[in-house]
């Protein structure tokens, strides 16, 4: 009866570092991910001032919009980097870039500086990269989720203090698709 | 043409005239269309007619595009895909024609190639035993190889999924516990038909794009049962076609088959391309001085 029990438990206990290890593994995924994330942040960012630097000689009407995205870099770089307050200013600064790139099609000597079109197609990139750092986060995030709530993961991970983690999603800002009428409508009109 | 002087000749069949009829038949069989009685220059002439009539259908269906006989090695450029790694040990890698042209700013090759390994068997002649070598394909089909669209560090592998179909998430359970490179997509159809394995999961991310995913499915559901493989390393994407047909082969016996045969390579070729096409390769999203760098 006892070598029954001891097999029990060494299956328990075999079972158990498995889970174990299976969740610390998912933990990390999803930390690993979010370092690329922050790190493809952090390359947006220091694109931003070459960026505005190469358009503020032809884009003299864009003032305010330049500046409201400088300040949004500031803020950016002095907060700290967690998912769940980036998505805000994250989403903010992808909108505002989008919308320098679509004004900047009425500046046609804007259009033909070669260190512009270099600046757009790097942050183009950027933007893609970022892209697929959000989508391998929320994946590795559906995977620690997973874990954290199936059985029996989940009993290892109520003992380890593991909770659920909320994936990335697209702001409203995001989501948005610049008005080229409002954009432009003033400047015809 | 004999045959009929002998009728002119005789004015009614006889049993000897079915017999002669029967040694002319024998004759033109053996001497006039075998190949081994051809002289030199007609087998060299039947070759070059051969390659003309593949060129005019490869340039017909992809403009700028040939096929030759010569192929470039690929056994480096294998080994740095991982194509392989994950289900079979490839010992050599042995091409046997290419079409090759440009898409747009890309270069695309599309080998015909056969992979494999070497088995040792024994066999018993009299009384001893002899060992020797034999060679098992692992893979025979069409690999393309084309510049894609995408810059990346590190490598991405599609290798098809014969597990998680039958087990489901126990199956991935158990990838995940001791595959260390297996990546999980969003899209639950991909994840079903193909395993993915990458040097980093952003990197996986970043290559299979929505788009490409779809790209890579729809070409999946053309080729059906075959089990199709894909490689992404170094801006170049290299897809496994597997195809046991004759892939362009000169059959000189049987010229009627092997015109059939041709609607089907043509089809196939015009499949591949076109998925090379919805993959945009022929556009790269970088500048040439940067890729070089």
């Amino acid at each position: 009866m006892s070598i029954w029990f001891m097999i029990a438990g060494a299956v328990a206990v075999l079972g158990f570092v498995v889970i174990y290890n299976s969740l610390v593994g998912r933990k990390n995924d999803v930390e690993t991910c979010w370092g690329a994330i922050d790190a493809y942040f952090q390359k947006r960012s220091d694109l931003i001032p070459n960026l505005v630097s190469a358009v503020k000689t032809y884009m003299t009407h864009e003032k305010d919009l330049l500046e409201k995205i400088v300040q949004l870099r500031e803020r950016a770089s002095r907060s700290p980097h967690t998912p769940e307050e980036s998505s805000n200013w994250d989403g903010q600064t992808s909108q505002l870039l989008k919308t320098i790139m679509v004004r900047a099609e009425a500046y046609p000597e804007l259009k033909a500086n070669q260190n512009f079109l270099h600046l757009q197609s790097s942050l183009n990139e950027v933007e893609e990269q970022l892209s697929a750092a959000r989508r391998a986060y929320n994946s590795s995030v559906t995977s620690y989720n997973n874990g954290v709530e199936m059985i029996p993961y989940n009993i290892v991970a109520g003992i380890m203090g593991y909770k659920r983690k909320a994936v990335l999603t697209v702001s409203e800002a995001q989501k948005e698709v610049p008005n080229l009428d409002r954009l432009f409508g003033d400047r015809a009109g | 043409m004999a045959a009929g002087i002998f009728f002119q000749f005789a004015g009614k069949l006889t049993p000897l005239g079915l017999l002669l009829v029967g040694a002319l038949a024998l004759f033109n069989y053996y001497f006039l269309t075998d190949e081994r009685f051809k002289p030199a220059r007609y087998k060299a002439s039947a070759a070059d007619v051969h390659l003309r009539g593949i060129n005019e259908m490869v340039g017909f269906i992809a403009p700028g595009f040939r096929f030759t006989r010569s192929a470039p090695q690929l056994d480096a450029l294998v080994a740095k895909s991982r194509l392989f790694e994950n289900f079979k040990k490839i010992e050599f890698v042995r091409e046997y024609g290419c079409i090759a042209g440009r898409m747009g700013a890309a270069d695309v090759a599309i080998v015909l190639t056969r992979a494999g390994y070497y088995r040792e068997v024994t066999e018993t002649i009299g009384n001893r035993k002899v060992k020797r070598k034999v060679e098992e394909i692992c893979f025979d089909g069409y690999l393309v190889l084309a510049d894609f669209p995408r810059k990346f560090d590190g490598w991405v592998t599609l290798a098809p999924d014969h597990i998680e179909s039958r087990l489901g998430w126990l199956a991935t359970e158990w990838r995940e516990l001791r595959d260390q490179f297996a990546v999980r997509l969003e899209n639950q159809d991909f994840e079903r038909e193909f395993v993915v394995r990458a040097s980093d999961p952003v990197v996986a991310h970043y290559v299979l794009s929505a788009s490409t995913i779809e790209d890579v499915l729809n070409l999946k559901r053309r080729l059906g049962e075959r089990a199709m493989m894909g490689a992404f390393f170094e801006s170049t994407l290299m897809l496994a076609i597997p195809e046991a047909g004759t892939k362009f082969a000169l059959n000189g016996d049987e010229p009627t088959a092997w015109l059939a045969s041709c609607e089907e390579d043509a089809f196939r070729l015009q499949s591949m391309l076109r998925v090379l096409a919805d993959m945009k390769v022929g556009e790269t999203i970088w500048r040439p001085e940067e890729r070089a760098g």
